[in-house]
C-alpha cells in the first residue's frame, strides 16, 4: 500500500488531510506544494488535480483530489482506525458538522489569516511580484480571488467584518456543545473534531478579543485538547515556514 | 412515525423523498409551500429553525442536510441499498453530492429565480413582500432574498450560471459514458442528488441540455424515470413542475 499527499502548510485543506493520516497512524510520503510560490499549478499538479486543488491525496494510484472530501475518504478506507461513527445517526452528525465548518469557517478563516497575518509581511515590490505570478494562474475563475485579495487590500473592512460575523455564527453553533462535551458529538473524538479544528486552530490569534478562555471556554479548551493530540504535533512537523505563526493563501 | 416536511420533489425538497420511496419506507408527508413561503412562517420554524426545507424527524432527530439525509435514510432503514461499499465509489459519490450543493444548484437557482421567482415576487404586493423577507431567520438567506427581490441578474450573471450548468451536464455526460450510474455500477445517493436537480433540465435548458450534446445523460435520465418510486415521488408533487415531470415520465417510456 502506498500513500502520498500533497499538501501545503498544515492550515486548513491540508492540516484536516495531514492530522488524518497522523491519527490512523498509516505511513504516508507527503510532498509539500508551496502555494504561495504557484507550485500548484505547475503541469505534474494539474495532472493530479486540473483546478490546482491542494491537498490531494493519491492512495495506492487513485488519485483522490477533492480536498473537502478526504477526511470523509480515510475514514471509510480506515475503518479500524475508528475515524467516525458508523452508525447512520452519528455519521449524519459527522456531515452535518463538516458541511456546517467549511461553509462558516473556511473563506472566512483565510481571509482573515491572509490580512492579519499575511499581507502585512509583503512589501509593495512583494505585491507586485506577488501580482505578476497570480497573472499566470491558468484556472481563470481564481485569478479574481487572488487580485482581489492583493489589490483590494485596503477597502476590505466590510469583507472582514463579513467573515468576522461568520465565525461568530460558528462559535455560536460550536460553543454551547463544546462547554458540555469533550468533542462536537459528545463523547467520541472524529473527522467532525479534526475538519472544525483544522480551520478553527488560528482563531485566537487572528480573533483574540471573541476567542478567548472567558467568552468560549468550551472552544478554548476543546482547541487545546486538539492540539495535544500527537497527530496535530506529527501535522505540524510537515510545516516549511518558520516559526509557529499559521499560513493562509487566498481562497 | 416518521415525519418529512417538504415541498415538491424538486431540488433539495425531492432529495428525501426520492430515497425515502427508493426505500419503501412509510413516512407522514407535511407539505410545505415554497410558493407561499411557508418555510418562513412560524409553524414551520418551530420545526426547522433556520427555515430551510427539507426537515427529516426520525427517533426524535431533525436532520436538515438534504444530501446527508438520504445517506442517512439508506443506513436507517431496511430496502435496496443506496450506497456503494468501496471507499473510493463512496467518495465518488459524496463528490457529485459536494459539486451539486455548492456549485451547480446555486447556478440551476440564479435561472430558476430568474425565469420564475423573481417576476412572481415583483408582482407581489412590495409591502407584503418586505414583511415575508423580515420573518427569515438566517441573516445571509434574508441579504440573499432582499437582492434578488430588488433587483435583477445581469446578463454576465446569468451567462455565468449557464456556463456553470454546461459543465455540470458534461460532466455528467462524461461520466455516465464509463459508468451506468454517476458512482459506479449501481444506482445511488449520487443519482438521486443528481436527479434531483437535472430531471427537467431538458426542457428549462433546452439549449443546454440536448440529447445531441450529451446522451449518455439522455439515457441515464430515462432509466431513473423509469423506476416506479420516481413516479411515486412525483405524485406528491402539487406545482406544475412535478405535472411536467410525470409527462415527461411518459414521453421517455415511449421511447
Amino acid at each position: 500500500m502506498t500513500i502520498e499527499l500533497y499538501h501545503w502548510e498544515p492550515t486548513g485543506d491540508s492540516a484536516k488531510a495531514l492530522i488524518g493520516l497522523h491519527e490512523i497512524g498509516v505511513a504516508f510520503t507527503g510532498r509539500y506544494v508551496d502555494v504561495l510560490k504557484f507550485e500548484q499549478y505547475r503541469p505534474e499538479h494539474l495532472a493530479l488535480a486540473p483546478a490546482g486543488q491542494v491537498p490531494v491525496l493519491v492512495h495506492d494510484g487513485e488519485v483522490f483530489n477533492e480536498p473537502r472530501l478526504l477526511l470523509e475518504y480515510l475514514a471509510d478506507a480506515f475503518p479500524q482506525a475508528k475515524l467516525a461513527p458508523r452508525d447512520a445517526g452519528g455519521w449524519y452528525d459527522v456531515q452535518d458538522w463538516v458541511r456546517f465548518a467549511d461553509a462558516q469557517l473556511n473563506d472566512a478563516v483565510r481571509l482573515l489569516g491572509w490580512h492579519a497575518i499575511m499581507l502585512p509581511e509583503m512589501s509593495t515590490a512583494d505585491r507586485t511580484a506577488f501580482e505578476q505570478k497570480f497573472a499566470g494562474v491558468p484556472v481563470k475563475e481564481q485569478q479574481a480571488g487572488w487580485a482581489a485579495v492583493v489589490r483590494d487590500a485596503e477597502s476590505t473592512e466590510n469583507k472582514l467584518e463579513n467573515a468576522r460575523g461568520r465565525v461568530r455564527e460558528a462559535l455560536a453553533r460550536m460553543e454551547p456543545v463544546l462547554a458540555k462535551s469533550e468533542w462536537l458529538l459528545g463523547g467520541v473524538h472524529s473527522i467532525a473534531d479534526i475538519n472544525a479544528f483544522a480551520l478553527a486552530w488560528p482563531l485566537p490569534k487572528l480573533m483574540p478579543d471573541e476567542v478567548n478562555a472567558q467568552k468560549t471556554p468550551g472552544v478554548k479548551n476543546w482547541l487545546q485538547r486538539m492540539a495535544a493530540r500527537p497527530a496535530f504535533k506529527a501535522a505540524m512537523s510537515a510545516r516549511r515556514a518558520a516559526g509557529e505563526v499559521p499560513r493562509f493563501a487566498p481562497a | 412515525m416518521l415525519q418529512l416536511y417538504t415541498w415538491d420533489p424538486n431540488s433539495n425538497s425531492g432529495k428525501p423523498i426520492f430515497a425515502l420511496k427508493e426505500k419503501g419506507v412509510e413516512f407522514e408527508f407535511h407539505y410545505i409551500d415554497l410558493l407561499r413561503f411557508e418555510q418562513h412562517a412560524p409553524e414551520y420554524l418551530a420545526v426547522n429553525p433556520s427555515g430551510t426545507v427539507p426537515t427529516l424527524i426520525h427517533d426524535g432527530r431533525h436532520l436538515t442536510e438534504s444530501s446527508p439525509m438520504c445517506e442517512y435514510i439508506d443506513a436507517a432503514f431496511p430496502g435496496p441499498s443506496l450506497r456503494p461499499t468501496d471507499a473510493r465509489e463512496l467518495y465518488l459519490m459524496r463528490r457529485w453530492c459536494r459539486d451539486v450543493d455548492t456549485k451547480y444548484a446555486p447556478a440551476l437557482s440564479v435561472l430558476g429565480w430568474h425565469a420564475f421567482m423573481g417576476p412572481m415576487v415583483r408582482q407581489m404586493d412590495p409591502k407584503e413582500v418586505e414583511r415575508l423577507i423580515a420573518r427569515i431567520p438566517l441573516k445571509e438567506r434574508r441579504i440573499a432574498w432582499s437582492t434578488a427581490v430588488k433587483s435583477t441578474f445581469t446578463e454576465e450573471q446569468l451567462q455565468g450560471a449557464r456556463d456553470r450548468v454546461a459543465a455540470w451536464i458534461k460532466a455528467m455526460d462524461d461520466r455516465l459514458k464509463e459508468s451506468p450510474y454517476l458512482a459506479g455500477p449501481t444506482y445511488s445517493v449520487a443519482d438521486i442528488v443528481c436527479f434531483a436537480n437535472a430531471y427537467a433540465l431538458p426542457v428549462s435548458q433546452p439549449q443546454l441540455a440536448t440529447e445531441a450534446k450529451a446522451p449518455h445523460y439522455f439515457a441515464w435520465l430515462s432509466r431513473i424515470y423509469a423506476r416506479p418510486a420516481i413516479r411515486e415521488a412525483f405524485k406528491l408533487g402539487r406545482t406544475p413542475l412535478a405535472a411536467r415531470a410525470l409527462q415527461m415520465i411518459e414521453e421517455f417510456g415511449k421511447r
